[in-house]
């Protein structure tokens, strides 16, 4: 039989009685002193029972890979360039400090995160001085209003760059992975990936040339960061 | 009915799609600084014709293959000036400076010559030309016809060439069977070097591979920049692009002097135009 306008009346007004009824029952069953009114005294809040949102732990960056590229030009005099596995090791152990120090400048630590100060503490001045805006903003610097975030362990592959026992560069290629939790409970994937050429200077290793990509959730204007 | 169901789902799946794709942002950072002041880089490239397989140092053979490069590091622009090696140079041959003095002398020499301050030099000799081409996995060069000449070991065939290090010295030394004999076979060094930077423009845009070439290069040419220098130039060398290098092969009458084949140069304007910083096309 085809259904008419009074059989579908007929049908909602079934469905908003058995509402209505669930309701009442509910209400019923639930603990006395919500229906009694009882005179106000301060009670503490019910504690949230939800599970806290879990800081990003430190990036730790780890080689992988070495590979050596003497300088030397021993080969066009019939010799094999000298290999110096020490220096390599030390060098490549350096930058990936160099790195390391500098994602978490960058993504983790609360004070300096998504600021300028993570890329000034990694590049040398002639790079730091050519970066444009968006090449800071690719190496961290835009704000992100995080509440959390949970890290990942970075692998890196390391190019030693050595004349005899002096090391030139490094160049490493990483990944480095961060998943960015939100107060709303969202959860959103923080990469960056790329290669870096560190260079000596003084004590510390610093990045000369770069070139790395950065994915990121984007800034929310509600909670008042500019869009990139 | 069901056209609208379908075209509504169609819309909302575009509309939940656009909003992941601004969720999240891509960005890249790039820095690769160059030199500080603007300037023209000059640099002598000398193929010497000692090593494999010809025994002896390098440094002190006969300067087979001889070229003027000149770089702008603000326009990045750059000139090859290809130079005969008969060149007659002051009382003698210029290829005989290498022998008599090193590269040193051979770049004083040619700053006198030229007139214009030459910065570094860079070395190469037969084994590190193989080891250089090698190293980059190859180079194609074009050729507008074959090359078959037994005396450089040369059998390479016309067009689209890829050659690899066997090959590219065997077709930097072919002379006697390619018209124009010595300014043909300059000008092919000069083909080379530009296949060459095409290579390592495609390559370095990954910064491991640049490190990596830069090892390859340190290891085949005997030079005098610094290397902290060549990282500068490997950065430069990615920012100038093929078309904006300009080469000039330079020739002149040719004749005897002391029972040797020389060379008249005619230079035209191709030292002016560096001196005065027209670089390139």
């Amino acid at each position: 039989m085809p259904t008419t306008w009074r059989s579908r009346a007929l049908i909602g007004l079934a469905v908003a009685a058995t509402v209505f009824a669930l309701v009442f029952v509910m209400r019923a069953l639930s603990p006395a002193q919500e229906l009694t009114q009882a005179p106000y005294t301060p009670t503490p809040t019910p504690t949230v029972t939800a599970e806290p949102i879990p800081q990003p732990g430190r990036f730790s960056v780890r080689i992988v890979g070495r590979q050596s590229q003497p300088m030397d030009t021993a080969r066009i005099y019939g010799r094999d360039p000298q290999a110096r596995p020490e220096a390599v090791r030390r060098a490549s152990n350096g930058a990936a400090k160099a790195l390391e120090r500098y994602l978490n400048q960058a993504f983790v630590q609360p004070r300096t995160r998504f600021s300028d100060a993570a890329y000034r503490g990694l590049l040398t001045s002639k790079a730091a001085d050519s970066l444009s805006r968006e090449d800071q903003r690719a190496l961290g610097a835009h704000p992100l209003p995080l509440a959390g975030g949970i890290t990942q362990p970075v692998q890196a592959r390391a190019i030693v760059l050595q004349d005899r026992g002096d090391v030139v560069a490094v160049s490493l290629r990483y990944r480095a992975r961060m998943a960015v939790l939100f107060d709303d409970g969202t959860r959103e994937p923080l990469v960056q990936r790329g290669a870096m050429v560190f260079v000596r200077a003084g004590d510390t290793w610093r990045a000369d040339m770069v070139d790395v990509r950065l994915r990121r959730p984007q800034a929310r204007r509600d909670a008042g960061e500019e869009s990139p | 009915m069901r056209r609208l169901t379908i075209i509504t789902a169609v819309s909302l799946t575009l509309v939940l799609a656009a909003g992941m794709a601004v969720a999240t942002v891509d960005l890249r950072a790039q820095a690769r600084p160059t030199w500080d002041n603007d300037r023209v880089l000059t640099i002598l490239i000398i193929g010497s014709d000692m090593g494999l397989p010809r025994p002896g140092d390098p440094k002190r053979g006969r300067a087979d293959g001889l070229h003027l490069l000149a770089v702008d590091t603000r326009r990045h622009t750059a000139t090859v000036v290809n130079i005969p090696r008969d060149s007659l140079v002051g009382v003698t041959k210029v290829n005989a400076h290498l022998a008599s003095g090193g590269p040193q002398r051979m770049k004083s020499v040619m700053s006198s010559f030229t007139g214009i301050d030459i910065d570094y030099y860079a070395l190469t000799s037969f084994r590190g030309l193989r080891g250089l081409v090698n190293g980059m996995g190859g180079v194609t060069v074009e050729l507008d016809r074959p090359i078959r000449d037994a005396a450089a070991r040369a059998n390479i065939g016309g067009g689209k060439q890829k050659l690899d290090g066997k090959k590219a010295l065997a077709f930097t030394r072919a002379r006697k069977t390619v018209p124009g004999g010595d300014f043909t076979r300059s000008k092919h060094h000069g083909d080379l070097m530009l296949a060459a930077h095409r290579k390592i423009r495609a390559q370095q845009s990954d910064l491991p591979s640049m490190v990596r070439l830069l090892g390859v290069f340190s290891r085949n040419v005997e030079t005098d920049i610094p290397n902290r220098e060549l990282l500068r130039l490997a950065s430069l060398a990615v920012k100038i692009h093929p078309r904006d290098v300009k080469q000039i092969s330079l020739s002149g009458p040719t004749g005897f002097s002391g029972g040797q084949s020389i060379v008249h140069l005619n230079a035209g304007s191709a030292f002016s135009d560096i001196r005065q910083r027209r670089i390139g096309r």
